[in-house]
This record gives structure tokens, C-alpha cells and sequence, in this order.
């Protein structure tokens, strides 16, 4: 951990204190012309919190603060975990999230934090996402993501993991996190969070060591995803769904919300319908975003490798979308166990994968 | 006065011959049993009783003295009964003496005098040719039985009755016609040929390898995938059974006392569908008496556990030693028996609780925690078991009425038939019969890897991030598929077809 400034240190003393609440914190905060004064001046931070009638959270903190050993020892634990921290007076902090009405004072973080200051496009759903959602989420990811966007989400399986998965080949991924950031939960999200870091991606959390996420954790937290975004694309999610704050902070905050479609009967994506009804854009793939919020894409270009005239016939009826092996066999005129041995060709020159119940998609 | 017979009593798969001699004393009436008998060989006592007078035969008056030997094997069943039963009569006086020191006797007594079947007669008249006896009387209803024994004279008694007449000269034993196994081998039905499956191609196909090389194969698919149906019809695409193979596995249904008496010898290969609230002593073998299981019934056959993810995790995890050994040795407080058990496993099960999970009949609504902890419900090691892995869709209406009918179940089997011969031919020195039985050192022996092939392997190794199990595994589906192609080597397109097949964990 860097030395922090005085600055830094009142608020992340003062993030500690969790018998404050949030706009207290801030509004003293803003008392002072510089966050380290309030380690000097008593009686404005008195004065504030008797003027909102909390005279005993006043006494608690003054004292508080005129134990140095106890400020230390709470800056101390609050980082643990932490690889850096950033505060809302760091010159790093964020300029989107902190144009929000709330943005956080500290945020945590694990990883490569340049990441903040890239452009950020947020993907996210529910962990009940279809298989097709899913891998869509993982194509759009992986080729915003390998264009220089730094794709925020958060870390639970179903859409955040497929958006995870999609960032983690360029390290352009930023996973926040509704408890501290050195343990994901639920703990079988352990090995992803530390592929992120491997990768050189991000975790930030604006809650610090010892917090577990709790049932409200998770809307507060994705303010943050909404705020720290350019835009939002929304994969899934029923109409209870927790996806649907961040959709509501991203449009709050003025930021571009994408959904994709959903077909009439197909569960699971109700709300990007309804927020497509309401003025959100429908969108199927990375180009569509990319020229909507003018981020720039390479070319894709055709792969460089020699196919024989078998492996040319199966990989363009797979690019049209016929991914089992049973209806390549009916489109193709190959035999059975000549379109096997094609597809794991194919397979192993990398241009094709198979998923795990067994169909083939071209590889992005 | 003494007479001596030979009888047979089972122990474990095997006959053992028991040496009955009866004695007749002076002395108060009697009437001992010694010489270790279970407690059906001591109650046989009441129905020979019976069963002499029900015949028109006197039973004598006098102390008589039973001596079963060995003294010190367990006697069981009541297959004794009859040879206690002539001894009696020959020790009282009552038949000429007549040379019978060659013929074995197999039967259980009726009070009315009536001979019963008993289990286990095949495995005991084999033992019995083995150990030179010439000649063996055994119940009517056990006739089919004999039907394979060649150098054994065997006739079929209905009643005592009928023994005492024929020994005496005023009647005949109707002698069991031997049957040539080759015309019953070739005439076989089966309910289910795989030309009624539509669609499916890759099924077909991987169930074609799978029998061919007797590679373990699970199915995976939603429900109504067919996934019950393909797995009924492997029975008929499995490669005829040898003379001794069906001799083997009859010796298990004989001894378990499943074989049905229309048929004297299984000449089907088996089939057997545990449901899936079985035992793991139901499925292994055992119970007081050691007992085979449900695995050894399937010797030689296909043991197909359906909605595998279904049963219990001791059940699963108890055939992963029969899987590689091929056998399996039941010990209990009496006995400690080998069994054989090589069956090829055959498992289905959906992708996940509801089953629909990447169907496009359906739409899956199981979360990703739920997929997960289904799948956990076979464990790892298991699953490194399963040779090759497919995954079969529901087929669509369409599909079912225009399809043209594939190929039948006999041209496949002709095909399975010549590489099977391949590798029995190929495995000749080793004691394995197919390619899925190879250990590394076969694989190092018969599977060399061209620099074409191993430079694809190394990619896929690395690519498809496998493991070394995985990949000896990939190895044995290719050197079967080779076989299939009649290919002396491995070739690449054989190698590539055979990771299409791998098993794959999510």
C-alpha cells in the first residue's frame, strides 16, 4: 500500500465509523475546506451533528478522533485486503461516479487501478441467464473489452461471469464488489475474482475489510456500476430482478441503458423488453454499442488460417448458425464421422467452440 | 449296509463335488445328517422321507447315518436331496447293485416324490465334466441346462419313482439332446434395432464406437431425448457372444438362479437396467451368503444405469473398482467370493434438474448453482470413466415421420463383429479382450502416435486444456475408430473424431 495523505486518512477514518450515516459523512466532509481539518476542528463537526440532532453520534466520534492510536488502527483495517484505495478527494477518483449525486467517499480496490480512468461500459444481468444470453454477453465483452473499453460488472455467475469471462483475455475488466473487496462471494466466485487480478483487472468495493455484502448491498452497489459507465447493456433479468437499479441509476445519472431482445415467451429477459418499450436500445452486438457511444472497433478481420474445402463448407454452416452436430450432418452431405473429425480440426485451429452440452458456435 | 453317491453343491460361481454316503445300522431308528449341512441340507431329512414312502419304497427302520464330504465344505441348497434320497434306497437293499460310481445326482425332493429344479445346475454339471464323471441325473426342469454340456450323459427325472424303475431295469431316463450353440447364436431377435432411432446421427455413430472398442459411454440430453431408446438398443448392435462368454455369464444367472428354464444358456448378451433406488449389495453383490450382484448378471453385457445422477453416491462410487478390475470379490462373514464383471457401463442423465438445460425443445430454468450441484452428483473419477461422451437433443416431429430409415442392427453388428476380432486377434498374448480395457503399457504398445497426430494431441492437450487421463483416453476411442476403419495406424482424422467424443467437464 502507497503512504496516504492526511486527506485520505480522515476519510477513510471516517468511512470506517458505520454508525454514521452516509449524507453525515459527507456533509462533514464538506465542512472543511480540506477532509484532513476535521482531525483539528471539533466544534464545526459538533455543531453540524447537533444541528441534525445527533448529539451522542457527535459525542462517539469526537471521541473517537482524539484517539489517534484508534484513527490508525481503523484506517488500517478498513485497507486490509485492499491494494490501493481511492478517495473522493484522490485525483483519480472517477469523474462519472463522481458527477452521481452519491458517490461513494473511499473505494477499495484490489488490482490494476488505470483501469478507472479508461472508458467504462457496464454489463450486467441476472444469474438466471439463458445459455445463448449468456455467451452473447461473453462475445460483446470480449470484443469491447479487447478495443481498450474497460467492461465494469460485478461477480455473480450467470451475466457478470460471462462479462468477466469476455474482459479477463485483455485485462479490461473491473468486477465491484457488494462486500469487501478481498473476498467474492459467493466463495465459488474465489477463482474468477483472482483470474481477474491475474489478468490485470480491477475489483473495487466501496465497502471496506470485515463487510459482508447483505441483501442491500447489492442496489447500493450498482450505483457504482451504473456510475461509473458510459452506458449500460442490460442482458437479463425478470421484472423483480436486481438488474433493473442498475438500470434505473443509469438513467438517472443520464447514462445510455442497451438491452438486448427477448423473444415472445422466452423467460428471463422481461425486463430488457419493458426498458426497451420505455426508449432503451435494442441492440445484438458489440458493433451496435460501439457506434452508439463512438468507441472504435478494429476490423475484424478473416482469419488467417488454410481450411480444407470440408473444414470451409462446416465453419460457414456453423457462422450461419447451425451449431449441433446432427443438423451439420443434415445440411452438409458429410458423413457422420468425417464432420467429427472436421469439427475437432476445426476445434483445435481455434476457430470454433464447443460448449459444454455439446453445440459449436464460431469463436469471436 | 453302505452306499455311496456324488452330488453337487454350489460355492460361489462353482460346482463342488459332495460325496454322500449313506450307512444303515443296527440300532434304534434314526436318521443323521452330518458333514456341515446348511439348514435346507438338514430338512431334506423330512421331505426324502417322505418322498421314499410317496414312491412305493420303503424307508428303513433302522439307524441311518448321513455323511456329506468333505467334512469341511458348507453344504447348501437342496440339491442333495436326491442323491441322499437313492443312497437310502440303495443302503436298505432295495435296488440291484449297480454300478452308478460315475453318475452325479442333482435334484430336490417333493414329499410326493416329485424331482424339483434347483439353482445352479450349469456351473455344477461343469464342474462335474471337469472332474470326469460321465454320466449325471438332474431334474426335468432343469433339462435346458444340459443341453450345452458336451461329454456329460445327462437324463432328466421327473419323480423318484421313475430313478429307482430305470436303475432296476423297467424303465428309461429320457436322455437331454444336445443343442450346437452356433444355430442358436445366429437366430437371435431383438425388440430393438437401432433403425428405429431417427435422427440422432451422432449417437449412432459414438454407440457404434463405444461397442466396438466395449468403450464406457454416458448420454447426456432433456427428457424425451431418446436417450433410454438408444441406450435398448446397444444389446443389438453388441458383438455375437462366444461359446465360452456365454457359458461364463450363464454360470452367473445359473448360480443367482435368474436364468428362466425356456432358455438353458443366456446367448443374449446382457442387459441390465438397475432402477435407481437399488442397493449398493443389490448392485455389487453380497448378503449372508455372498451372493453376485446386479453388475456380475451383466458379465459380458451392458449394465445401463439410467438417470445416473439419480442414485446413490455409494452405489456410483462402488463400480468404480469393477470398472477397472473387471471383477469383483464379495466377502462376508461365510464365504468370499469372485465374481467376474465385465459389463460395459452405459449411463444417461440430464444436464441439469429441470433437463433442458441447452435443449431447444425447451427452456432450461435451473440456475447455474442448481447445474453445478447436480452434475456434482457423479463424481469426477466416475466420469473419467466414461470413455465417450455425447450429448442428444429431442428430435422434432418432422424428424420422426420423413427421415430415412438408417442402417439396421445387423449390418452394424457385422461391422462391430470385425473389430472386435481385430483387437481379440491384436490382444492375443494379453489377457484383454478390447481396446478399453488397455493400461498405459498396451497404449505404449499399440497405439504409437504418428508426429502428425502427436503434434495434434499436443494442441488439443493444450488447447482443450485435457488431462493425462483424458488423453490415454482419447487415445483408446481413436484406436478403436481405426479398428473400425480397418486402419493399421492411428490416423489423424481417427484422433480428431475420438476428442470429439471426450468427456467434458463444465
Amino acid at each position: 500500500m502507497r503512504v496516504l495523505s492526511r486527506d485520505e486518512k480522515a476519510i477513510i477514518f471516517l468511512d470506517g465509523m458505520e454508525y454514521i450515516e452516509y449524507k453525515h459523512k459527507k456533509a462533514i466532509i464538506e465542512l472543511f475546506s480540506r477532509p484532513s481539518q476535521i482531525f483539528d476542528d471539533n466544534r464545526l463537526i459538533d455543531g453540524y451533528l447537533q444541528s441534525v440532532n445527533k448529539g451522542e453520534v457527535a459525542k462517539t466520534l469526537l471521541k473517537a478522533i482524539a484517539n489517534e492510536d484508534f484513527v490508525e488502527e481503523v484506517i488500517a483495517s478498513n485497507l486490509r485486503g485492499a491494494t490501493d484505495v481511492i478517495t473522493l478527494v484522490s485525483n483519480s477518483y472517477p469523474t462519472l461516479l463522481k458527477q452521481t449525486p452519491t458517490p461513494p467517499l473511499v473505494l477499495y480496490a484490489r488490482g490494476n487501478v488505470e483501469l478507472l480512468s479508461k472508458d467504462k461500459f457496464a454489463i450486467v444481468g441476472s444469474r438466471k441467464t439463458l445459455l445463448q444470453y449468456a455467451k452473447r454477453a461473453e462475445d460483446i465483452s470480449s470484443e469491447l473489452s479487447s478495443n481498450g473499453v474497460v467492461i465494469v460488472t460485478g461477480i455473480a455467475s450467470g451475466a457478470d461471469t460471462s462479462a468477466i469471462k469476455g474482459g479477463l483475455k485483455s485485462g479490461n475488466v473491473i468486477s465491484v464488489f457488494a462486500g469487501e473487496v478481498g473476498k467474492a462471494y459467493p466463495a465459488t466466485a474465489n477463482d474468477l475474482s483472482n483470474k481477474i487480478i491475474e489478468n490485470g483487472g480491477l475489483i473495487i468495493s466501496e465497502y471496506p475489510c470485515g463487510s459482508v455484502p447483505k441483501v442491500y448491498s447489492y442496489p447500493v452497489r450498482n450505483r457504482i456500476i451504473a456510475g461509473l459507465s458510459l452506458g449500460v447493456l442490460i442482458v437479463s433479468g425478470n421484472l423483480t430482478s436486481g438488474t433493473r437499479y442498475t438500470a434505473d441509476y443509469a438513467l438517472d445519472y443520464g447514462r445510455e441503458v442497451f438491452c438486448l431482445p427477448y423473444g415472445i415467451g422466452t423467460s428471463g429477459g422481461e425486463i430488457c423488453n419493458k426498458l426497451i418499450k420505455s426508449g432503451a436500445v435494442m441492440v445484438e452486438t458489440a458493433t451496435e454499442i460501439a457506434d452508439y457511444l463512438s468507441f472504435e472497433l478494429k476490423v475484424e478481420s478473416e482469419p488467417a488460417i488454410v481450411l480444407t474445402e470440408k473444414e470451409k463448407t462446416l465453419y460457414k454452416l456453423i457462422k450461419q448458425g447451425f451449431s449441433s452436430t446432427d443438423s451439420l450432418a443434415e445440411n452438409s452431405n458429410m458423413l457422420i464421422f468425417e464432420i467429427i473429425s472436421t469439427l475437432g480440426m476445426l476445434e483445435l485451429k481455434g476457430l470454433i467452440v464447443k460448449d459444454p452440452i455439446g453445440n459449436y458456435s464460431a469463436r469471436k | 449296509m453302505l452306499a455311496k453317491y456324488v452330488g453337487y453343491t454350489l460355492i460361489g460361481l462353482d460346482g463342488e463335488a459332495v460325496e454322500v454316503e449313506v450307512d444303515t445300522s443296527s440300532g434304534l431308528p434314526s436318521f443323521d445328517i452330518v458333514g456341515l449341512p446348511d439348514t435346507a441340507v438338514k430338512e431334506s431329512k423330512e421331505r426324502v422321507r417322505s418322498a421314499i414312502k410317496n414312491s412305493g419304497k420303503r424307508f428303513p427302520n433302522q439307524k441311518l447315518t448321513v455323511n456329506l464330504a468333505p467334512a469341511d465344505l458348507k453344504k447348501e441348497g437342496a440339491g442333495l436331496d436326491l442323491p441322499i434320497a437313492v443312497g437310502i434306497i440303495k443302503a436298505s437293499g432295495q435296488f440291484d447293485d449297480k454300478d452308478l460310481a460315475d453318475t452325479v445326482f442333482i435334484g430336490e425332493l417333493s414329499l410326493d416324490g416329485s424331482v424339483r429344479g434347483v439353482t445352479g445346475i450349469l456351473p455344477m454339471l461343469i464342474s462335474a465334466r471337469a472332474h470326469g464323471y460321465k454320466k449325471a441325473i438332474i431334474p426335468f426342469a432343469n433339462a435346458k441346462e444340459g443341453e450345452y454340456i458336451d461329454g456329460v450323459e445327462i437324463r432328466t427325472a421327473k419323480n423318484l419313482k421313475e430313478i429307482c424303475d430305470y436303475f432296476m431295469g423297467l424303465g428309461e431316463l429320457p436322455i437331454v439332446e444336445k443343442l450346437n450353440y452356433d444355430v442358436i447364436s445366429e437366430n437371435i431377435k431383438y425388440n430393438n434395432d437401432i433403425s428405429f432411432v431417427k435422427g440422432q446421427y451422432v449417437a449412432r455413430r459414438a454407440m457404434e464406437v463405444a461397442v466396438s472398442g466395449n468403450h464406457n459411454i454416458i448420454l447426456v440430453g432433456p427428457p424425451g431425448a431418446g436417450k433410454t431408446m438408444l441406450a435398448k438398443c446397444i444389446p443389438s448392435i453388441m458383438p455375437d457372444m462366444s461359446f465360452e462368454e456365454a457359458l461364463e455369464t450363464t454360470k452367473i444367472h445359473s448360480a443367482a438362479g435368474k436364468l428362466s428354464s425356456e432358455e438353458g444358456i443366456v446367448y443374449k448378451r446382457p442387459y441390465v437396467t438397475p432402477h435407481h433406488t437399488a442397493t449398493s449389495v443389490a448392485i455389487i453383490g453380497g448378503g449372508v451368503s455372498a451372493k453376485p450382484g446386479i453388475i456380475s448378471l451383466a458379465h459380458n453385457g451392458v449394465l445401463y444405469l439410467d438417470e445416473m445422477a439419480e442414485y446413490p453416491r455409494a452405489v456410483l462410487e462402488s463400480l468404480r473398482q469393477p470398472l477397472e478390475d473387471r471383477v469383483i470379490t464379495v466377502s462376508r462373514a461365510k464365504a468370499s467370493v469372485k465374481y467376474p464383471a465385465s459389463f460395459m457401463m452405459v449411463g444417461s442423465m440430464n444436464p441439469c434438474p429441470c433437463g433442458y438445460f441447452g435443449s431447444k425443445q425447451g427452456e432450461c430454468k435451473c440456475t447455474a448453482a442448481q447445474i453445478i450441484k447436480y452434475k456434482a452428483k457423479v463424481s469426477g473419477p466416475l466420469m473419467d470413466r466414461m470413455d465417450i461422451r455425447i450429448t442428444v437433443d429431442s428430435v422434432k416431429y418432422d424428424e420422426l415421420v420423413e427421415k430415412a430409415k438408417g442402417e439396421d442392427s445387423e449390418t452394424v453388428r457385422k461391422r462391430v463383429n470385425r473389430t472386435r476380432l481385430i483387437q481379440r486377434e491384436r490382444f492375443l498374448g494379453d489377457d484383454i479382450n478390447s481396446n478399453a480395457e488397455m493400461t498405459e503399457r498396451h497404449l505404449s504398445v499399440y497405439c504409437k502416435l504418428s508426429d502428425e497426430c502427436e503434434k495434434i494431441m499436443r494442441t488439443a492437450f493444450e488447447n482443450l486444456k485435457l488431462s493425462a487421463r483424458a488423453r490415454s483416453r482419447i487415445i483408446k476411442v481413436a484406436r478403436t475408430i481405426a479398428d473400425m476403419e480397418l486402419s493399421q495406424d492411428i490416423e489423424p482424422n481417427h484422433l480428431l473424431e475420438a476428442i470429439g467424443y471426450r468427456s467434458e467437464e463444465v
